[in-house]
This record gives structure tokens, C-alpha cells and sequence, in this order.
């Protein structure tokens, strides 16, 4: 699991030399991270990806998309059905102009995977309840979410709000909501991994109440939503996920608020002592002295407040192996750390 | 004193995350660093922009910061700093024709 602060993505190899990808995030330089991840492992993700997942287009869960579908050119490609609307994609391509902006947005990174898979005459496959979304080997893949229920909501949202002649080709702020988001159950032999996306309490409830795909618990759980207390609900962890899970929470930083909070933390680690966090702490901008302090001292003058929006990058990475019993491997790269550290690095 | 000039020496594009009383949140790409990614926010108080700006902001909305001198005639210089919203184009009827051709297309060549 990557973390650079801002962003996140799961890389899962499922035995036999085959890889998912779940979610992208870019590094400092623009590359997607778990493209770096495979390439530095000499996979080949041409011909070794077998799936790749966008949970929901949020920022924080799309950048790079665009190039990571480019280059798995054997993975199928899962997001939401919804996304595929007729209408969606009208906003897609209207309101993506490469020349507006150097920020751009997630439009373009979605506008990109269309126009790869267009290319490839590639059909999606639309992740919805209970959906075996991959088969391969000893490995299923699951997507619980979303429900028939929150797609037809979604849908009409697209109709009712489609973009409108005379609209300013702004920025859009966001392009799927959270319980939009594809949660996964992932099975390889006997491990299981569930993979929750930003997924909100209520649609956890509904997955609990409603979906039949699963069987057994997980192991291996990624946090949803940072570890914010609206996607979590105490019968996630008594009824979908073994005693003490390896738990990952990806860290957030947005508008000057920051996910997992301290109360987070404390609740995270009353289900589990293997609980971890991709990254902690914040990135210093690093700028040549005299640019430094011209920024310090028009910022006082100004009362502008500036901060870095970004954390060190780091990454966890969990093995085990597939027919031996036994704990998981954990081991922590760059600013990743054990959730009781990220809490005495926040207070 | 005439002005001869302004020389930006740090310059970011920001777009809108929150519109607040009295300020505004902001994510900033450094143009000037050639970042790839936005590094940093800023809260921007109101008094730094234009009551044009203020009322037409909106979430999403793109703006360029820039840090830099002022010169002036007589040889003078003082730190400015200088918020620019961008008035970005509207969607026309031509693009949201092309548009709805284009996903029209891209739903059949995907067989949807």
C-alpha cells in the first residue's frame, strides 16, 4: 500500500506472477507510483497487471490513472458503471481543456482512460454489489459496492446537474461521490483482503445487511476514508475481518484538516495492534534561501497562511506466503509507521 | 512615480477548496518550482483580492498567485504580491455538440 500524503494506491500481487492495481497516486515527479512499484520489482505491467481498479474519481485516488491504464495494457480496467453515462461523459469531454489549466483535474485523467480503452475497443467492466470482477488462478476478486441503489441516486444527480452551455470550465471539485466508491474483496486460496475504498458507515451497513460474495473474513484490511469515524462501523471489524487484522490507513491533508485524527488513531488501535499508517508528518517545500524569504515575508504582510499540503512519501508492504500458515511480513518503507508512532508524531 | 514594471519571482496556480468567512482555501501548484503535483494550500484573506473576484468565486475556481517586485521609474522597488483570478471560457453549444458525439462514439466502440 502507497501513501505520499495526499493520494494512495494498492498493489497486490495474487500468485503466478500476476498483479492488481487498485486506485494511483503520483510521486514528485508525476510517475505513477505503483507503475515505479512494479517497474523496480522488473514486473512488466504490460503483460503481468491482470486488473486494474479506480474505487471513485477523487484526486486523492486517480492521479495517473490515465498512464497507468496505458501501460497494463492486459489488465482489465473496473470503476463504477455509472461513470460510463452518457451524460457523464459529455462533462467529461466538454469540460476538459488541456490548455486552461496546469492543475487540471481529475476529468482529464478520466478523459485519458477513455480514450485508451476507446483505442483498445477495451470495454470496462463495471464493478456493482456482489460482482466477481476477476478470476484468476487461485484469485477472485469482489467488488461489494456501490449498491443498485446509490448508482441509480448517482445517475440521476449526472441528468439533473449535466453541464450546461454558458457553464465556466472551472475546475471541478469533485466528480464521484464517497459512496460511489468500489470496495473489494480480495481472495487468494485462503487469504483475504478487504479493500474499502472511501466508503461511508451506511454503505458498509448495506454490504453487511445485503451482500452474499462473502465468505470468511480478511486479514488484511485497508482502511476506508483515512480513518475517518463516518466509514467505520464496529461490525466491519467483529463480522468482516479476523481477530487483530493488518490494518493500513492511507493519511490526508486537505484544507488544512488532516486524516487519521488523534481520536481516529485511539479507535483504530482498540481493533487492532497491527495497525499502520502509509506516511506521517509533513514534506518542507525546499526553495533556494532568498526565494524563502521573500515568501515569509510577504506571506506576514499579507497574513496569507502557506503550508506544505504534502507528506513524505511512504509505503507498507505485507507478505505472506500462499500455502504456509503463519503471521504477516510487514515491513515499512519511507514515512510509513506503526500507528502508535503516527499518534506520537500528531500530539 | 511611474511603474516600469513587475518582476514575479514566485508564482503558483491555485484552484478553490473552501469558500469561508472573511478567506478562502486553496491548493497550490509552484510554477515557478515546475512542480508536478499541488504541494502546498494556502488561506487567502479576501483583502488580498478583488471585490470582483470575491464575489465570482467559486469552488474550483483558478486563480495565479505571484510574489514578486515592482519597479518604478525613479528606480525604486517594493515587494508586491498579486492575486489574478482567471476568467476561464464558458462551454459553448460547439463543445457540448462534439462532446455528445464524442461519448456517443466512445459508448459504441466500447459496446455499451
Amino acid at each position: 500500500m502507497i501513501g505520499p500524503g495526499y493520494g494512495e494506491s494498492i498493489v497486490l500481487h495474487i500468485g503466478q506472477g500476476k498483479w492488481i492495481v487498485v486506485d494511483s497516486c503520483e510521486d514528485e515527479k508525476g510517475y505513477p507510483r505503483p507503475l515505479r512499484y512494479l517497474e523496480n520489482m522488473r514486473v512488466d505491467p504490460a503483460s503481468a497487471v491482470a486488473l486494474v481498479v479506480a474505487t471513485h474519481w477523487h484526486d486523492d485516488h486517480i492521479r495517473g490513472m490515465g498512464r497507468l491504464v496505458d501501460k497494463c495494457r492486459a489488465a482489465k480496467f473496473v470503476c463504477a458503471n455509472a461513470l460510463t453515462k452518457h451524460e457523464f461523459l459529455v462533462a467529461v469531454r466538454a469540460l476538459d481543456d488541456r490548455s486552461l489549466s496546469a492543475s487540471g483535474s481529475g476529468l482529464r485523467e478520466l478523459h485519458s482512460v477513455f480514450l485508451t480503452l476507446r483505442e483498445r475497443q477495451a470495454q470496462p467492466l463495471w464493478a456493482i454489489a456482489d460482482r466477481l470482477v476477476l478470476t484468476e488462478d487461485d484469485c477472485d476478486v469482489w467488488s461489494l459496492s456501490p449498491s443498485d441503489a446509490v448508482v441509480a441516486d448517482f445517475l440521476r444527480s449526472i441528468c439533473s446537474g449535466r453541464v450546461q452551455e454558458g457553464e465556466k470550465k472551472d475546475r471541478l471539485p469533485t466528480l464521484s461521490p464517497n459512496r460511489m466508491s468500489v470496495a473489494l474483496w480480495v481472495t487468494v486460496k485462503d487469504i483475504v483482503a478487504l479493500l474499502g475504498g472511501d466508503l461511508p458507515k451506511n454503505e458498509w451497513l448495506n454490504i453487511l445487511e445485503h451482500c452474499q460474495s462473502r465468505d470468511g473474513t480478511a486479514s488484511v484490511f485497508k482502511v476506508p476514508h483515512h480513518g475517518a469515524p463516518d466509514a467505520d462501523d464496529p461490525r466491519i471489524w467483529a463480522e468482516m475481518l479476523d481477530p487483530e487484522p493488518y490494518a493500513v490507513v492511507t493519511p490526508w491533508h486537505r484544507g488544512g484538516k488532516s486524516r487519521p485524527t488523534g481520536r481516529d488513531v485511539r479507535r483504530l488501535l482498540s481493533y487492532s495492534e497491527h495497525a499502520y499508517a502509509t506516511t506521517r508528518g509533513v514534506s518542507i517545500v525546499r526553495r533556494n534561501r532568498e526565494l524563502q524569504r521573500l515568501i515569509r515575508r510577504s506571506t506576514a504582510d499579507t497574513n496569507i497562511d502557506l503550508r506544505s499540503a504534502v507528506a513524505p512519501a511512504g509505503a507498507i508492504r505485507l507478505r505472506k506466503a500462499i500455502d504456509k500458515a503463519g503471521d504477516w511480513k510487514v515491513k515499512l518503507f519511507g514515512g510509513a509507521c506503526h500507528l502508535t508512532e503516527y499518534l506520537d508524531n500528531r500530539e | 512615480m511611474r511603474l516600469v514594471g513587475f518582476l514575479a519571482l514566485q508564482e503558483w496556480e491555485g484552484y478553490v477548496i473552501d469558500i469561508r468567512d472573511g478567506d478562502f482555501v486553496a491548493r497550490l501548484w509552484d510554477l515557478t518550482g515546475e512542480a508536478r503535483r499541488e504541494e502546498e494550500e494556502a488561506t487567502i484573506p479576501f483583502a488580498e483580492i478583488t471585490e470582483r473576484d470575491r464575489i465570482k468565486m467559486r469552488l474550483g475556481s483558478i486563480f495565479r498567485w505571484s510574489i514578486g517586485y515592482e519597479h518604478t521609474e525613479g528606480g525604486t522597488k517594493r515587494r508586491v504580491s498579486q492575486i489574478v483570478f482567471r476568467d476561464l471560457p464558458v462551454v459553448t453549444k460547439a463543445d457540448l455538440d462534439e462532446a455528445s458525439e464524442w461519448a456517443t462514439e466512445t459508448l459504441q466502440l466500447l459496446g455499451l
